[in-house]
């Protein structure tokens, strides 16, 4: 089937949802592609159809905004076709989405689109850290908030973000026998984000109601630690930690063991733009969060006509930047395809440039604060990079020690990226190794993505070929 | 392999959906509608979700991008469980000889 709108976002996140409102509310014909059930994505994700969450302590101090969000929405749902559960998987000419739903191929034609992705979490390894019980900690906290289920009795949290402490408040609230908070980022460093945390209103009460609820049962604080291996047989069983030096290197001696169920890994996050490297989009190295990202100008408009991208997905800001950038984008389109006056737009973009601007400084600084230092990317020979395909640190480095300089080469000569993933997880780590044996981050580049993003079935082409594809 | 005793729905403050049965390599497991399939094992007690090169994988990322959970659901292979939603009666198989065998 193909179907055919003005407008055409992909991802019900914070951008994503916002540009859909600014844009219906100017009268323009949108449709959203969702890869969820429900709106609101990651950050705004909503209580499953047949659960209702009946006590505040279960959700996050950020879940108001985002109900507001998802209401204005609401109202404006006889503009707004939302396609659930839908994948995209391809793109045809930069005029096409190609997505996966119901079991069928749809084709989704657009005028204008927007690209809002998300984030990943970004994956740090160890040795041991593809042991059943290790997670993401954004995924422990969908688990625990989203789903009710507490999936272990002891926890710890590892990583370097804001959001081990957010994850840990949940886990507490939860029931949590146990919870451990091993952060590289020590209390110090942390210090010069109290002005900011004080002057703005939302993060204050944010900030209080989590620490309520740490220190209310008490948390186990490891600073500034990571976690150096983990082990089990079947699933994790006990984690080591080890303090970092200033470069985050693990300094040797200082490892301590502790028994847990679960473990929750929050590295930061990474840009999510597997659409956005399809279509062609130009990108840039961020060489303090150590991702790619795509460019785009002010109003979220990418290299290539009629695409912008939008939210995480051009680089992590969190959830009110990718607010800011939905509705610029929305309202830039709106005024391009002549559903509002010069007047409204200058009036109206004013407003919110000025105010993504004010935002952008503090989340600037909390960026600098928590990015990954390489100390973190010392591997041991025999940790996996490559989750899928099981490829160790060693045989990535080999593959450059033979010579390779650009990562589509290593991922030929190691098989890294070739698994169901497709290089979602590792991507990022052969990169830092890569960085690591001084190859240049300009020869490096990134992975060249081919359709299908993901697995489709084969004969789901064959049925598409023959049914409803005439072209 | 089980590890039943320590994954816990949590009762005060959750209303779930209605009761469901789901099929996991055979065996019949109770769920509750809304839940996803990763929710619903865990819960079973199975962390084991697939093997890599014989080494066991689980859920990782929780949200359809890492391929961990992938497993066959209702005949469709490589299905991510951890955004599949249970169905009273699914099936769901492990995609690994090695899970079934063990289990």
């Amino acid at each position: 089937m193909t179907h055919h709108y003005k407008a055409v976002i992909l991802g019900a996140g914070p951008a994503g949802l916002s540009a859909a409102v600014e844009l219906a509310r100017s009268g323009t014909e949108v449709a959203i592609v969702e890869d969820n059930p429900d709106v609101g994505g990651q950050v705004y994700r909503q209580p499953p159809e047949g659960f209702i969450i009946k006590e505040e302590k279960h959700l996050v101090a950020r879940h108001k905004i985002g109900h507001q969000l998802i209401q204005n929405l609401k109202k404006l749902s006889g503009k707004i076709s939302i396609v659930h559960n839908a994948y995209t998987w391809g793109l045809c000419n930069n005029k096409c989405l190609a997505v996966l739903h119901n079991g069928k191929i749809n084709l989704i034609e657009f005028d204008k689109l927007f690209l809002c992705e998300g984030a990943i979490e970004r994956s740090i390894p160890f040795r041991g850290w593809t042991l059943p019980g290790i997670m993401t900690a954004g995924g422990l906290q969908k688990m625990v908030i989203n789903q009710g289920l507490l999936p272990g009795k002891r926890f710890l949290l590892a990583g370097s973000s804001p959001l081990l402490l957010s994850v840990a408040a949940s886990l507490v609230a939860a029931g949590a026998e146990f919870v451990g908070v091993c952060e590289a980022t020590s209390y110090l460093a942390n210090l010069r984000l109290l002005p900011n945390i004080l002057t703005h209103g939302s993060l204050l009460s944010e900030f209080i109601s989590m620490q309520q609820k740490l220190l209310r049962r008490s948390v186990k604080f490891y600073r500034p630690y990571t976690i150096a291996s983990a082990e089990g047989e079947a699933k994790v069983r006990k984690a080591i930690l080890a303090k970092l030096d200033n470069s985050w290197v693990p300094i040797p001696g200082s490892e301590t063991q502790i028994d847990i169920d679960i473990v929750g890994l929050g590295f930061g996050f990474l840009p999510h733009a597997r659409l956005a490297r399809l279509c062609g989009c130009d990108h840039v190295y961020d060489p303090l969060q150590k991702y790619w990202k795509p460019m785009t100008d002010q109003y979220m408009q990418s290299s290539q006509p009629n695409i912008y991208i939008a939210g995480d997905s051009k680089g992590i800001g969190g959830a009110d930047v990718a607010e800011l950038d939905g509705r610029i984008a929305g309202m830039h389109a709106a005024f391009e395809l002549g559903n509002i006056t010069q007047r409204e737009f200058s009036d109206q973009m004013n407003v919110l440039l000025n105010k993504k601007l004010r935002i952008k400084k503090y989340v600037l600084l909390l960026n600098q604060i928590f990015a990954p230092r390489d100390g973190l990317y010392d591997l041991d020979g025999d940790t996996i990079v490559c989750r899928c395909e099981g490829i160790t640190a060693k045989e990535i480095l080999a593959g450059i020690d033979l010579g390779a300089r650009d990562i589509n080469e290593l991922k030929r000569i190691t098989r890294f990226g070739m698994g169901l993933c497709q290089g979602r997880t590792c991507e990022s780590i052969v990169t830092q190794l890569m960085i690591q044996r001084d190859v240049s981050i300009n020869k490096i580049g990134y992975l060249n993505l081919r359709p299908p993003l993901s697995p489709v079935q084969l004969g789901t082409f064959e049925t598409a070929a023959s049914k409803d594809i005439d072209r | 392999m089980y590890d039943k005793s320590l994954a816990m729905r949590q009762k005060k403050g959750f209303k779930r959906g209605e009761l469901v049965k789901i099929v996991y390599n055979g065996q019949i497991i109770s769920a509750y509608k809304g839940e996803t399939i990763a929710t619903a094992l865990i819960a079973a007690g199975h962390l084991v979700s697939g093997y890599s090169h014989s080494q066991p994988r689980g859920v990782y990322c929780n949200i359809g991008i890492c391929h961990s959970c992938a497993m066959k659901v209702n005949g469709i292979g490589n299905t991510r469980i951890c955004k599949t939603l249970v169905t009273d009666g699914c099936q769901i198989e492990s995609q690994n000889d090695r899970l079934r065998e063990i289990e």
